[in-house]
């Protein structure tokens, strides 16, 4: 490539014992397998995504106690990850509770905290091991 | 590795100290896009026309921060789209100054019908590209698709195989289009990312005199710009004309072979770097070679090194110019040449091969002692990286075919993937029954006096029991506002839904291949034309209704959903399926910006506020004109239904999704701009959403109001609430709008004021008066 003879190219620089080899992956479909046209037959398959990594230390935690079930939190998540539960569900539910967050998508930015008239979810430092022990999964199948 | 010979020939920067021109240069670190920039920068064009595309946004973002401090004079403007960015260079190079374009992929093709104009009425111009692939689907990377569509429309191709080429071919473009005897538009056309983002050692002129003297004074023998010489420029010339016009292009192509040479060497007497028509590494003697266009060559050339060190005799050719076609060049050089490999980043679909193969393959037959064998190859479509590995399969190939005397395979892809049935993803989430989303939690009623629709919202904790249309583990970013606007509009729409995206933020965030967000079925098509393509749609639906095709007749709401931006460059369709009246509802979630690309401004980016093409400096001041004013546009439509919201106030925005779904089943056409936060862009913590879209509401910058039947109702007015404030509180509450409170931009704050105020006043006469 050219740069070779415009830079010095220092040997081991950015290798060290025990590196894994480069992969270059496939994709997960094919020519054979993908169907044709780039359409997507699986409706809403990014719930197999896992965006915790986007968050950058911080998690909204929910207080049960204090919650007034408002849902102003709901209607600002922009990760659409609050799970709740209800009674007598058809087609209007007589009640409805605030379970917890499904801490898979959310992405930390702390709108549901701004939102909470109720001071029922705070922000709280992510701590290792705390999403996944206060994580409310949202779809049984993921 | 290589020798000194090879070096020049590979033109780009002289090894250290080799600076051998005569103009002062000095040393940078850019990559293509910062090199188009400072190379226009350095030219002085007097127009450039533009709009945002990925990847070659960059430049005009560049500039932009040039601009802003005062280093140059180029008077940049940003187009509606790439057709009127094309047609705003078109008309300034009319007006006999120097113009710059950039774009790539859909801009390019957008821009296409405007290409053979420019050159056949012979009106230069420079039109950067950063080449990218044409969707679709759409993919944002590099191949060259997008350049191919411009090889039959007379323009100057030429190839910059890194930044200092960019650089300096910008130069050379300038001097080749003026040309007395040229007189063409001239494309420089680089690597969309592998070029355009990677950045490289180059030099760039420190010596404004010696720029000057090279590229002299536009010189156009005319203008539309001389009254004492009117001239009608495209004048209707149908046969036996037109082929004869045809004829003098075909003459100012054939010029042009002789004097880019010409140019170049001229250049290269300035900067010591020489860009020979074809660039042929190592080809003395090579009985196998690759043919490549740009970054791939380089690439190539490495491995050339390696098989050359073996004892192989191979090289590589990349030519500098695509048009004019150097057929000679190729000729002369791969004469003897036992074997060719000729590697297309596109393809020529059913041909067998991409241009350039088969454009070689037919320069060659022209030479009757030429006997060397081609074989074809479609490689790194949709910006599939191309590795060294993959210039030693190429080699291998030519090698075998020259040693063998038969070209085998004479056309295949390279690098494609066949998939495994055990690799199929699982099969996502079930269909959600219309019975689920239809839950009456808006309940409509007409009333019988007024003729108006009355909406009865459940509560809000009762409305979260509506499974969401769109699902988590999209990636926007976070505290993005486009998916509390989707997720309250879904609150409230009943039954069956098709939605369609226009390009932007929720478009790419939910359907990053192979998965979706979307559970009820999408579309999207192109960033422009979502409307016209919604419309064919709705007509579809009901025709086939009509003909009883529709298997349990679904009763479907048809939405359009749209950012700020897809309604500058689609606002022709949009306002043609208005006209229309089509049943459907068209959704803009206003975020003020082309946040997808970037953040560069769009025609709903308020007057001062900085984005990344309206830079703030100590000679700027952010965006120079005002925010369009997009629901009054579409209440000039006379549509059965228009409104404003912002996510900040789920119960209003729903009261008015639930007419627009009323009317747009019922009645036509509906249009809704809800006012959407983006924490990245507006440059606020992710947090501060309430406060912020709730300042843009009470300043009235945002006013929230509804046009039913043609009648204005403000539905939150902050005078007689008691919240007014002055648009200086909420434009302190932003990055990209703290500059604006300075002493220095006090008339800027009193303009925005002004214009807050006018436009206030005037909705509030409507509302005031149901015949305005």
């Amino acid at each position: 490539m050219r740069g070779a003879e415009e830079f010095e190219i220092l040997e081991g620089i950015g290798q060290a014992e025990g590196d894994l080899d480069i992969v270059r992956p496939n994709p997960v479909l094919g020519y054979e397998t993908a169907d044709i046209g780039g359409v997507i037959t699986a409706p809403g398959s990014t719930v197999w995504n896992d965006l915790t990594s986007s968050r950058i230390g911080w998690l909204p935690v929910l207080d049960p106690e204090k919650c007034i079930q408002c849902a102003m939190c709901d209607m600002v998540c922009p990760d659409l990850c609050l799970v709740w539960s209800y009674e007598g569900n058809e087609p209007v539910p007589r009640s409805a509770r605030l379970v917890g967050i499904d801490y898979r998508y959310c992405k930390g930015c702390l709108r549901c905290v701004e939102s909470c008239s109720a001071g029922a979810m705070t922000r709280q430092e992510e701590t290792p091991g705390l999403a996944d022990e206060l994580r409310v999964p949202m779809f049984s199948e993921v | 590795m290589a020798d000194s010979v090879d070096l020049l020939a590979r033109g780009g920067a002289a090894p250290d100290g080799a600076n051998a021109g005569r103009a002062r240069q000095k040393p940078d670190f850019l990559g293509g896009n910062e090199a188009a920039a400072h190379a226009a920068r350095d030219i002085g064009f007097h127009v450039m026309g533009y709009f945002p595309i990925t990847p070659s946004t960059e430049v005009a973002e560049n500039l932009a921060e040039m601009q802003a401090e005062g280093e140059h004079q180029i008077s940049m403007v940003p187009g509606d789209g790439e057709h009127g960015a094309a047609g705003i260079c078109y008309g300034a190079a009319l007006g006999g100054g120097r113009v710059l374009n950039v774009t790539s992929s859909q801009g390019l093709l957008y821009s296409l019908e405007q290409l053979p104009v420019q050159a056949g009425t012979r009106v230069p111009m420079v039109l950067n590209v950063a080449t990218r692939t044409v969707s679709g689907p759409l993919d944002i990377r590099g191949d060259h698709s997008d350049l191919y569509y411009v090889l039959n429309t007379g323009w100057i191709i030429l190839l910059a195989r890194d930044p200092q080429a960019v650089y300096d071919l910008n130069f050379v473009a300038v001097r080749v289009g003026e040309h007395p005897e040229i007189r063409l538009p001239v494309l420089v056309a680089y690597d969309g990312f592998f070029t355009s983002h990677q950045r490289r050692r180059l030099e760039r002129f420190d010596d404004k005199e010696a720029v000057k003297a090279f590229l002299g004074e536009a010189a156009p023998p005319l203008t539309a710009l001389d009254p004492t010489k009117p001239v009608t420029f495209g004048p209707y010339m149908n046969d036996p004309d037109l082929i004869n016009n045809k004829m003098q292009l075909t003459h100012a192509m054939a010029a042009a072979k002789r004097v880019i040479p010409e140019v170049i060497a001229e250049l290269a007497e300035l900067t010591g770097r020489h860009y020979p028509i074809l660039d042929s590494y190592r080809m003395e003697d090579a009985e196998a070679a690759l043919v490549l266009i740009n970054s791939a060559a380089d690439t190539a050339k490495e491995v050339a090194d390696r098989l050359r060190a073996q004892g192989r005799r191979v090289g590589v050719v990349s030519p500098n110019m695509l048009r004019p076609f150097p057929g000679d060049e190729f000729r002369q050089a791969l004469k003897g040449v036992r074997a060719i490999l000729v590697g297309d980043r596109a393809d020529s679909y059913g041909a067998d091969g991409g241009n350039l193969s088969i454009e070689l393959r037919a320069a060659l037959q022209t030479d009757p002692d030429n006997n060397t064998l081609v074989l074809s190859r479609i490689y790194g479509l949709g910006g599939r990286d191309f590795y060294d590995t993959d210039a030693e399969e190429f080699f291998a190939e030519a090698l075998e075919a020259a040693d063998t005397g038969v070209a085998a395979t004479p056309f295949a892809y390279h690098g494609t993937h066949a998939g495994t049935v055990e690799e199929i993803p699982h099969e996502g989430l079930p269909a959600i029954p219309a019975a689920e989303v239809s839950r009456g939690m808006a309940k409509v009623t007409e009333d019988p006096e007024s003729g108006k629709l009355k909406v009865e919202l459940e509560p809000l904790w009762a409305m979260t029991a509506v499974p969401c249309r769109v699902a988590p583990g999209h990636g926007a970013c976070p505290g993005c506002g486009i998916f509390p606007v989707l997720h309250q509009a879904y609150a409230v729409l009943e039954g069956d839904l098709v939605v369609l995206f226009q390009t932007g933020c929720a478009m790419v965030v939910t359907t990053g291949y192979p998965r979706t967000a979307h559970r009820i079925t999408y579309i999207h098509n192109l960033f422009q034309n979502g409307a016209a393509t919604l419309s064919g749609v709705v007509e579809m639906y009901l025709e086939r209704m009509r003909r009883g095709e529709l298997p349990g007749s679904p009763d479907i709401t048809f939405m359009m959903v749209t950012g700020d931006g897809g309604m500058d460059i689609g606002m022709g369709p949009a306002l043609g399926a208005a006209h229309r009246n089509h049943n459907m509802i068209i959704l803009e979630y206003d975020n003020q910006g082309y946040m997808n690309t970037g953040a560069q401004l769009s025609y709903a980016t308020p007057l001062g506020h900085r984005t990344s093409t309206s830079e703030v400096g100590s000679d700027r001041a952010g965006k120079v004109f005002h925010h369009k004013d997009t629901a009054q546009i579409f209440a000039g439509c006379h549509l059965p239904y228009v409104f404003t919201a912002s996510e900040g106030y789920p119960e209003d925005f729903m009261r008015k999704i639930a007419k627009a779904q009323w009317y747009a089943k019922r009645e036509g056409f509906v249009y809704g701009k809800v006012l959407a936060f983006c924490p990245l862009n507006w440059r606020t913590e992710d947090d501060a959403a309430a406060e912020v879209l709730q300042s843009a509401v009470d300043c009235c910058f945002f006013p929230i109001y509804e046009v039913e039947k043609g009648e204005t109702t403000i539905t939150y007015d902050p005078d007689v609430v008691g919240r007014r404030r002055p648009a200086g509180d909420w434009l302190g509450l932003m990055g990209k709008t703290r500059h604006i409170l300075r002493p220095e931009n006090a008339e800027r704050l009193e303009a925005i004021e002004q214009e807050v105020e006018r436009r206030w006043l005037r909705l509030k006469a409507m509302h005031d008066h149901p015949g305005l």
